[in-house]
């Protein structure tokens, strides 16, 4: 199912990178900006109330696991698409994500268009890798 | 003392106790036998002879002097003087007569007698006797003196021809005038051949000026040591060590020189030995420490890298994550819609990020342990490559540079991913380009060649102005650069190291001034040979996966290897080579069915077990929560298996491990 709108929230410990992403996503068509969190805790909760398309989920934060996290928000909520937004592409932290539920592996070097791209193939149903995870893995 | 023992030949009684008594007169002990004729005279002599042989005219039995009248009865004193100079002819003889003329004098003076005195002048006789016998003393004195001198050369002789060494003996002006027997056996030539110049011929012409230098030094009356070569009799040419000290007489007179040779050839081969080891022993400990530089250098690179690894980590990412805000805000700048002049700033600031960001990604690749940056069991057919990438990295190269490549098909496959190969490349080609802009006719050739069966040598060379060797050496270093920063983060070519090394290759820089440089990767090859994927249509997998995220994985990871996908419920068509389904009731079956007797095709069996299925080689059961790697193993497996070089490849796998068992 394709909506018009994309609704996006952002899981980041670093109030720089949930700015950039409020600033870019207000700003461009098509996606709704649903606000930042500095921490996984209240991500289920926060996401039931919420219902976004796509959580960008940050991997390096202090709190709850944000793995475990996501388990628990694809068991829960399956209409939510995390893509795990990271710092470094490492092939262990890729299968991890994977198998914890993340439609996407994205590295937060990557273009602000790269992002807002690989935000709306995963709101289509794709499983997207960046190109840096893509590099990691190999073709 | 003992008496003077005198014979008188006298005819006339008076005159002999006229002498007799004179000389007693005179002081001079002395007991006379007076003969009167010939026949006494000489059984007189013989006797004398007889009773001291071998001392005639000295000691017990001989006369100390002889007087004699000259005019005598049927004999004369020239006969008698003949007869004493011919029996004892050191005694002194004196002349006693009346009639002495001068003339006969003189005469017996010439034929040997040592004085004569006159009857009228008797007053003669005792200093006469004196001065005859100082002189007879005085004779004697000298010949046993020549004795001696005659017994202590000859003794010296002997002991010198019976001593181990070679030895001779020089006059005052150093020529040499006698050697020894050793001398002369170890020459092997006669003594006459070499005195004087003679003996040189057996010194080594080169060692010639060497023994002048020591004849100087002993002409001039100093002690001289000279080691020369002396030729053999067997005609080897054998180390004397030789010391000559001039001689002196007691009283200081110059009297020759003597010199003595021993054979040290076998002294001067174990000093040479021992210089020629210790030249070895140099260069083994030179060439050690050039070997050790070279490795305190690989050293300490590795050192840089690994300590800035822990550090790019950290700061590669904090840069990343700060550069998506700064990026952020620079579209939401752009958007607003920004005067020309602002947007202006806004694109310098965001060519600054630019950079900012290659640092990072530079950063976080180097920090990358190996097995993450090069996933491990791949292998790069450079030829495919090469095409794959050659665009990318043409586009690297500023205008009017020009890339060319001479890589043959054929090669051996490289045991390293395709993309750190092309990481490693466009860093190389980048800096060859950067190095050429600007130089006409400027040109970067990639070339590849097997070196050994074991290594394939993947180059990058510019024919730009190359590198001093200062910066050849460093130029692998993290942060070593020689642009200017802000344009090159000094990172490139240790990326390149990293990754080679990554992979268990070498980089080798080669450069000299004028002649432009080569950096060779020294790669591990496989024992596979890439051959050519056939040509023709991509064939056609069907994904039946149920769940939206994993068929758009797997969708995906077919695309990249070269599949055209459908998406659809199972069972496939014909034309499908590849099918990709869930698991669950009756899928084991159908995956037979669909691969019938079909080689080519494959099934991969997501989220189950083959059960009771009995286990097919084209039949891939993908078990348990399927993960990223696992099902992009079994895609690249299948891939291999159907299309046209990864079968090559594959089969050439099998037997390399069945070799290997």
């Amino acid at each position: 199912m394709i909506k018009p709108q994309i609704r996006v929230l952002c899981v980041d410990d670093n109030e720089a990178i949930g700015e950039a992403m409020r600033l870019k996503l207000t700003h461009t068509r098509g996606f709704v900006w649903l606000g930042w969190l500095p921490h996984a805790d209240s991500l289920a909760q926060e996401a039931a109330h919420l219902c976004p398309d796509v959580v960008l989920l940050d991997i390096d934060m202090p709190g709850a696991d944000p793995f475990a996290v996501l388990s628990e928000l694809s068991g829960r909520s399956p209409d939510v698409r995390v893509v795990m937004f990271s710092g470094h592409a490492r092939r262990e932290l890729i299968d991890r994500a994977f198998e914890a539920g993340a439609w996407g592996y994205l590295s937060k070097t990557e273009s602000t268009d790269t992002i807002l791209e690989t935000i709306r193939r995963v709101a289509q149903g794709e499983f997207v890798l960046g190109p840096d995870a893509e590099a990691v893995l190999g073709r | 003392m003992t008496p003077l023992r005198i014979l008188h030949l006298e005819d006339s009684a008076l005159d002999a106790d006229l002498a007799l008594t004179r000389l007693r007169r005179g002081g001079v002990d002395c007991q006379i036998r007076h003969v009167e004729t010939r026949e006494e005279f000489e059984r007189a002599l013989r006797e004398s002879v007889h009773a001291a042989p071998g001392a005639e005219g000295e000691g017990e039995g001989g006369y100390d002097l002889i007087l004699s009248d000259y005019a005598l009865p049927g004999f004369d004193g020239a006969q008698a003087l003949a007869m004493a100079s011919e029996i004892c002819p050191e005694t002194p003889f004196i002349f006693v007569s009346a009639v002495l003329g001068e003339e006969i004098a003189i005469d017996t003076l010439k034929l040997g007698a040592t004085d004569y005195v006159l009857k009228q002048r008797i007053d003669r006789l005792v200093p006469a006797v004196h001065r005859a016998l100082a002189e007879a003393q005085e004779r004697r004195r000298r010949r046993r003196a020549e004795e001696a001198l005659r017994e202590s050369e000859a003794r010296f002789r002997s002991m010198a021809d019976g001593a181990p060494v070679l030895i001779w003996l020089g006059d005052g002006a150093g020529t040499r005038v006698w050697f020894n027997r050793p001398w002369l056996e170890f020459t092997g030539l006669p003594l006459h051949e070499q005195t004087g110049e003679g003996w040189l011929r057996c010194v080594h012409t080169e060692d010639r000026s060497r023994v002048a230098g020591a004849a100087c030094e002993l002409a001039a009356g100093r002690p001289a040591t000279v080691r020369y070569r002396l030729r053999r009799a067997d005609g080897l040419l054998r180390w004397v060590l030789e010391q000559a000290v001039p001689l002196r007489m007691p009283d200081g007179a110059e009297a020759g020189c003597i010199g003595s040779c021993v054979d040290i050839t076998e002294l001067e081969e174990a000093r040479s030995a021992l210089q020629e080891r210790s030249l070895g022993l140099e260069e083994t400990v030179a060439s050690r420490t050039r070997e050790l530089e070279a490795s305190h250098e690989r050293l300490r690179l590795a050192e840089r890298m690994a300590a800035l690894g822990t550090l790019a980590a950290g700061v590669g990412h904090d840069i990343g994550n700060l550069l998506l805000p700064i990026r952020a805000r620079l579209d939401a700048l752009e958007a607003k819609g920004l005067e020309a002049e602002l947007r202006e700033d806004v694109k310098a600031i965001r060519e600054s990020a630019g950079y900012l960001q290659r640092l990072a990604n530079g950063l976080r690749l180097l920090s990358m342990d190996g097995a993450a940056r090069t996933p491990a069991g791949e292998a790069s057919d450079l030829h495919r490559w090469w095409g794959e990438v050659q665009g990318l990295l043409r586009h690297q190269l500023p205008r009017g540079i020009e890339l060319s490549a001479e890589i043959p098909e054929g090669l051996p496959l490289v045991l390293m991913h395709p993309a750190a190969l092309t990481q490693a490349a466009f860093n190389l080609v980048q800096n060859a380009g950067e190095v050429l802009r600007g130089r006409d006719g400027g040109r970067v050739t990639v070339r590849a060649a097997a070196e050994s069966e074991s290594i394939v040598v993947v180059s990058v060379s510019d024919n730009g102005p190359g590198m001093s060797e200062e910066v050849r050496r460093r130029c692998l270093e993290p942060f070593f650069t020689t642009k200017t920063r802000g344009i090159s983060t000094g990172l490139g070519l240790a990326l390149v190291h990293g990754i080679v090394q990554s992979a268990g290759g070498e980089v080798r820089v080669e450069s000299s001034p004028d002649d432009g440089t080569t950096f060779a990767l020294r790669l591990p090859a496989s024992r596979r040979v890439a051959r050519n994927r056939s040509p023709g249509p991509a064939p056609l997998a069907l994904v039946s996966e149920g769940d939206a995220r994993l068929g758009s994985l797997v969708a995906r990871l077919l695309r990249t290897e070269g599949f055209e996908v459908v998406r659809a419920h199972g069972p496939p068509e014909d034309d499908v080579a590849v099918w990709v389904t869930a698991g669950g009731e009756g899928v084991a079956g159908e995956a037979r069915r669909f691969v019938g007797d079909d080689a080519r095709r494959r099934v991969i069996v997501l989220g189950d077990k083959p059960g009771s299925a009995a286990p097919h080689p084209q039949i891939a059961f993908i078990d348990g929560a399927p993960q990223v790697t696992t099902i992009r193993r079994a895609v690249r497996e299948v891939a291999q298996a159907c299309l046209g070089a990864g079968a090559e490849m594959l089969r050439d796998q099998t037997t390399d491990q069945s070799a290997v068992r």
